[in-house]
């Protein structure tokens, strides 16, 4: 991997049926087949009721931010050309409170606010790795930003 | 009553200077540390029979220490781990000895944490969370590298739910960097604060600005813990070990996916901790509280008990830390403004604390019984220790 290459995921066992979900542009969270509950992350045995079954549920994509960091300074080199921008927690509609960390895209991050109402788009990182994004349900956020980067990159 | 019937006790402490380039490997740093410790306490090297540190792969490990010194070890391990790691050491060395494993122990961090391996940057060889967690890569792959990133989305929770600002971070930092500005040993010594300092410093980690953050820092702290009464032989007085809760973890790994990720796992320790030791958080003259970033303060002075859950800010704010205050805390500059050891310099300030060492001076809390330490190393995993002047 080179110096400036971002570390990505490397899927297990336990977190393979994620990425392979992302990868078919779909958004995925593990599920107990007995209790039915949600849970983040991965792992072979529900931590609420112990069953050992369970599967994928494909989630509608849409959430809302819990809360959101803004880098604007960059740690390592791979995110340089990002910064400034957006993580967030996002929760996740239909699944009892999930929250998964992802970016906001396409939106101006003066306007982000927890509670916002986003919803998944997929971004491709590699031949194995594509990863959850989300942007503003609000399309008039996303044509803002549409012309703040247009001003920027003509 | 208390840990281990209160029959353990902080002995000595020692640390070199700190730097931003210390031109030492962490094998001399934390040599240099060991010996100074060593004469503080009045104790020979081949006393030392246990050794423990804890590191992210950045440091010398217990064998090689004890060989520097000339003593033969029969208990070392080293830990992976920061935040939370200097009070784990301390109460398992006395838990080792308990158990007959070792007489006396060194507990120590040494470290080129600026000039060596930068924690968080995953540059030249730094620390990464995919190196010791699985499921960092839903986060770093998202350009989440480092715990400044984390803690930020905690803090913005915490500021939507109960309306802290700014300027209560900066108050955290202000009364550090004041309490750095009596050490002439702290790294931020000769360099006051303002508040239009503070505010005007970047944002790095947006809600977080640069003095937000901890320093980076070369390095090392070390104490020696031993039996209550070979310590009492010691040429300080004791400091004992009251309480000790190690790495307790929170409900779930996952602390994002709590129903509120503003409650630090402090939060589980300190009833543990001050039930243990027979202590009410209004019984703690002086403090030393896990200091990675300003905010980390803010939650810790509300899951130890100090005020409402949400007031935290205020509290700060209201000037409480500085010594003289309600709290004194971190008194020789903290993570924040003394050095970065991921704690270890807390507690050994601490440890001076409670011994009276700057009797005399404005840097000494007055009638300083009780003392208070934390560590945090992350939001998912906390370790206090209650300390008590010896007698």
């Amino acid at each position: 991997m080179s110096a400036t290459a971002r570390s990505l995921p490397r899927p297990d066992a336990d977190t393979r049926p994620f990425w392979d979900a992302c990868r078919r542009h779909e958004l995925r969270v593990q599920q107990c087949r007995a209790c039915e509950s949600f849970r983040f992350y991965p792992g072979p045995i529900c931590p609420s009721c112990g069953s050992t079954a369970n599967l994928w549920q494909r989630v509608s994509g849409r959430g809302e931010v819990y809360s959101y960091v803004v880098v604007r300074r960059a740690a390592h080199p791979a995110f340089a050309g990002d910064v400034p921008y957006a993580v967030a927690l996002v929760e996740l509609e239909g699944t009892g409170g999930i929250r998964l960390p992802a970016r906001i895209v396409d939106c101006p991050l003066d306007q982000a606010r927890i509670g916002m109402a986003l919803d998944v788009g997929f971004e491709t990182a590699s031949n194995e790795i594509t990863l959850p994004v989300f942007r503003p349900v609000d399309v008039r956020l996303a044509d803002t930003a549409f012309m703040l980067n247009l001003r920027r990159n003509p | 009553m208390g840990f281990l019937g209160g029959r353990y006790a902080i002995a000595g402490v020692g640390e070199t200077d700190w730097s931003r380039q210390s031109g030492r490997t962490p094998l001399t740093l934390g040599l240099q540390a060991a010996r100074q410790a060593l004469t503080d306490a009045g104790m020979e090297a081949r006393e030392l029979d246990g050794f423990l540190s804890y590191s992210e792969g950045d440091s010398a490990d217990g064998l090689h220490l004890a060989s520097g010194l000339g003593a033969q070890p029969s208990y070392t391990a080293e830990i992976v781990g920061g935040g939370s790691s200097a009070e784990f050491l301390v109460a398992t060395a006395a838990a080792a000895i308990e158990a007959g494993l070792c007489t006396s122990v060194l507990c120590y961090r040494a470290m080129n944490g600026r000039s060596g391996r930068r924690f968080g940057t995953q540059q030249d060889g730094g620390f990464s969370f995919d190196q010791i967690d699985p499921f960092a890569g839903f986060f770093s792959a998202q350009g989440m590298t480092t715990p400044a990133q984390h803690y930020g989305l905690i803090a913005r929770r915490h500021m939507h739910e109960y309306g802290t600002t700014a300027e209560q971070l900066g108050a955290v930092a202000l009364a550090f960097r004041e309490h750095a500005c009596g050490n002439p040993h702290a790294m931020m010594h000769d360099r006051p604060l303002t508040m239009a300092d503070y505010l005007a410093s970047p944002l790095i980690a947006d809600p977080f600005r640069l003095l937000d953050c901890c320093l980076e820092s070369d390095g090392a702290a070390a104490c020696i813990v031993t039996s209550l009464a070979r310590a009492r032989d010691c040429r300080r007085r004791p400091v004992r070990i009251l309480g000790a809760v190690t790495r307790a973890g929170g409900p779930h790994v996952y602390h994002y996916g709590l129903p509120s990720i503003t409650e630090a796992a402090g939060q589980h320790v300190a009833p543990r901790l001050f039930g243990m030791a027979g202590l009410e958080p209004g019984d703690v003259d002086v403090a030393a509280l896990y200091d990675c970033f300003s905010f980390v303060v803010l939650l810790q002075l509300e899951d130890y008990g100090f005020c409402k859950k949400g007031e935290g800010g205020p509290f700060a704010a209201g000037g409480r830390l500085g010594i003289g205050g309600d709290l004194p805390c971190n008194t020789a500059g903290g993570q924040l403004s003394e050095a970065y050891t991921h704690g270890m310099n807390n507690l050994i300030e601490l440890v001076r604390q409670l011994r009276g060492t700057y009797t005399g001076s404005k840097r000494q809390v007055s009638e300083a019984e009780v003392g208070l330490c934390t560590g945090w190393g992350g939001p998912e995993v906390a370790s206090g220790l209650l300390l008590g002047a010896g007698a």
